[in-house]
């Protein structure tokens, strides 16, 4: 009896020593951070110097906002680009990739490199695929559409060309979630499904998309969050640019700190993405659970 | 039109696969060929955007050899290299640590830490990161590898995933350990370690990708030129002055280099770790 209770009490012991290092990481930059982005909230003032506490009144700033109206204005358009855009093509590559055809291996590791590279290193690429004089991409819709466009120099054409490139970027990685989730698919239903003698089409939307809904689910969620807070991309594209046209909201809190604006409006700002995403989040759960209901 | 080797497939099955062959080699040829158009250039005697248009098919390592003699562009090399092995290492080892404690042991409250640790997964990293820089700010942590590394342990996907597989090592190999006098702390060295090589494998390719790749924090960290990491250093250079678009796409590759040849050593823990992903959803 001594001897179990000593046991429990040297389990508990070295459970409270395995726990400390990840448990006090987590506490010091997750869990004290997400409190302290409320107590930042109530004050005012930039990373130097002192803050002053305002109350509410961060809230209201944010309302007369016009800047930070046009930057929700592009964030929005980014991400209803950027996230179709990604789900549907990653969708599509995970299915040709499911298939049974010879290589798959290879095409699967070469279609992945996109997910590899940093976004400097996918910044410089597209700037040169889209320069004007030297650029392969640029020259191949001038000659076969007549396109001359400024890709990334233009207004209305930059948030596009960015949210079309971070979707290059990620399709590779979301195509292999979804070719996981595929293969996890029996294939005696679409043997069932021939011999019920139903179209390729049908097997799509009665049988592939409907167990495929958890992925998709995840998938979906995974872009949301990420395009929500676009920031790299931006970063190393357009700065912003031109004018404030590519200003995103996470954008937007970087060019405001650290320029010496408010943290605490900042801070304000990012609580006000956090509610978003966490609506979108359930909006996308609800939407794929009333459709699995039908 | 049957091809002798294949003799049961038929017309349309082969049209399909040709298919199959013909749209996957258009994505391939999307995926890699911006990149292989840049590695290309990269040993181009190259300088500037206008003479890229211009340059001849002549082979340099000019642009390559400019780099290594290029102090700063060291210092960046060797910087990312020091921040990711250690994130890498330590991640693996704290998670470990935990995730084996959350497996294994009993205590109270492990059910509730768990699943209170993994919520915060949805959190967007938006509404941390300016508490974060402030509150390391003030510890003075800024401009220091510290700074750079330490917080960049505290991600709790990796925990998460050492406890699913610790699970599922059978306690009664644990329990003969038990008999035989052996503390929890020789159970995870002899027993725990050696099972789990693969799932810490996962989690090491995963850390070391995304490390290498970090930015917004590296950035906002890493103030001075010398404390920068070559992801950021690139980034920030073509800001400041005219870069020489040479020296440019041979720091862009080699920078490109660590990622892809962990992907290429090891493809099937990337593979597991992404199925692994999509199961858990």
């Amino acid at each position: 009896m001594q001897a179990i209770k000593a046991q429990a009490r040297a389990e508990f012991i070295s459970a409270l020593a395995f726990l400390t290092p990840k448990f006090g990481l987590f506490c010091a930059f997750v869990v004290v951070p997400f409190l302290y982005t409320f107590y930042l909230m109530l004050f005012q003032g930039g990373l130097i110097g002192k803050f002053r506490f305002v109350g509410l009144g961060n809230f209201g700033a944010l309302l007369g906002d016009g800047l930070l109206r046009s930057t929700i204005g592009n964030t929005l358009l980014f991400m209803a680009i950027n996230i179709p855009v990604t789900v549907a093509l990653a969708l599509g590559v995970g299915i040709l990739l499911a298939r049974q055809v010879k290589f798959r291996g290879v095409y699967r590791s070469l279609i992945y490199v996109p997910s590899l590279l940093s976004v400097s290193a996918t910044g410089l690429v597209w700037k040169i695929m889209l320069d004007r004089d030297a650029g392969p991409i640029y020259g191949f819709f001038k000659h076969t559409l007549g396109l001359e466009l400024s890709y990334l120099q233009s207004g209305s054409v930059a948030i596009v060309s960015v949210a079309l490139i971070s979707a290059w970027a990620s399709v590779g990685f979301y195509s292999l979630i979804f070719l996981a989730g595929l293969n996890g698919i029996p294939q005696e239903l679409y043997e069932a499904g021939k011999v019920d003698g139903i179209s390729p089409r049908a097997a799509f939307w009665h049988i592939t998309l409907p167990l495929l809904k958890p992925v998709l689910q995840l998938v979906l969620i995974l872009t949301s969050i990420s395009a929500i807070q676009v920031f790299d991309i931006i970063f190393v594209l357009t700065q912003g640019g031109p004018g404030t046209s590519t200003y995103t909201v996470m954008w937007y809190i970087y060019k405001s700190v650290f320029g010496g604006g408010s943290v605490g409006y900042a801070a304000t700002i990012s609580v006000a993405v956090m509610v978003f995403s966490i609506l979108l989040a359930g909006a996308i759960v609800l939407i794929t659970r009333t459709r699995e209901a039908k | 039109m049957a091809h002798p080797a294949t003799p049961r497939r038929s017309a349309p099955q082969l049209w399909a696969a040709f298919r199959t062959h013909a749209l996957l080699s258009l994505v391939v040829l999307a995926s890699i060929g911006p990149v292989l158009f840049v590695v290309v250039a990269s040993f181009r005697p190259i300088t500037s955007f206008d003479s890229l248009a211009s340059s001849t098919a002549q082979f340099t390592l000019a642009n390559y050899l400019g780099v290594f003699a290029d102090k700063v562009s060291i210092q960046w090399l060797l910087n990312s290299i020091i921040v990711t092995c250690a994130v890498t290492v330590l991640t693996v080892i704290v998670d470990l640590l935990a995730g084996y404690a959350f497996a294994k042991l009993k205590f109270k409250g492990s059910g509730l830490l768990l699943s209170a640790m993994l919520a915060t997964v949805m959190v967007p990293f938006a509404v941390t990161l300016l508490p974060n820089y402030v509150l390391v700010a003030r510890l003075g942590l800024v401009n220091t590898y510290a700074g750079l590394i330490i917080p960049l342990l505290s991600a709790p996907v990796g925990v998460y995933l050492m406890r699913q597989f610790i699970a599922e090592i059978p306690d009664a190999l644990l329990e003969a350990a038990k008999i035989d006098g052996a503390n929890p702390l020789q159970i995870l060295l002899k027993i725990i370690v050696p099972l789990a090589r693969q799932p810490a494998i996962v989690l090491a390719v995963f850390t070391f990708v995304n490390t290498w790749n970090s930015f917004l924090w590296p950035l906002l960290i890493a103030q001075s030129e010398d404390k920068r990491t070559l992801i950021v250093g690139i980034a920030t250079q073509s800001l400041q002055h005219t870069q020489n678009l040479g020296a440019m796409t041979a720091q862009t590759v080699i920078s490109m280099v660590p990622t892809l040849v962990v992907f290429a050593i090891f493809q099937r823990y990337f593979l597991m770790g992404l199925t692994a992903g999509s199961v858990k959803s």
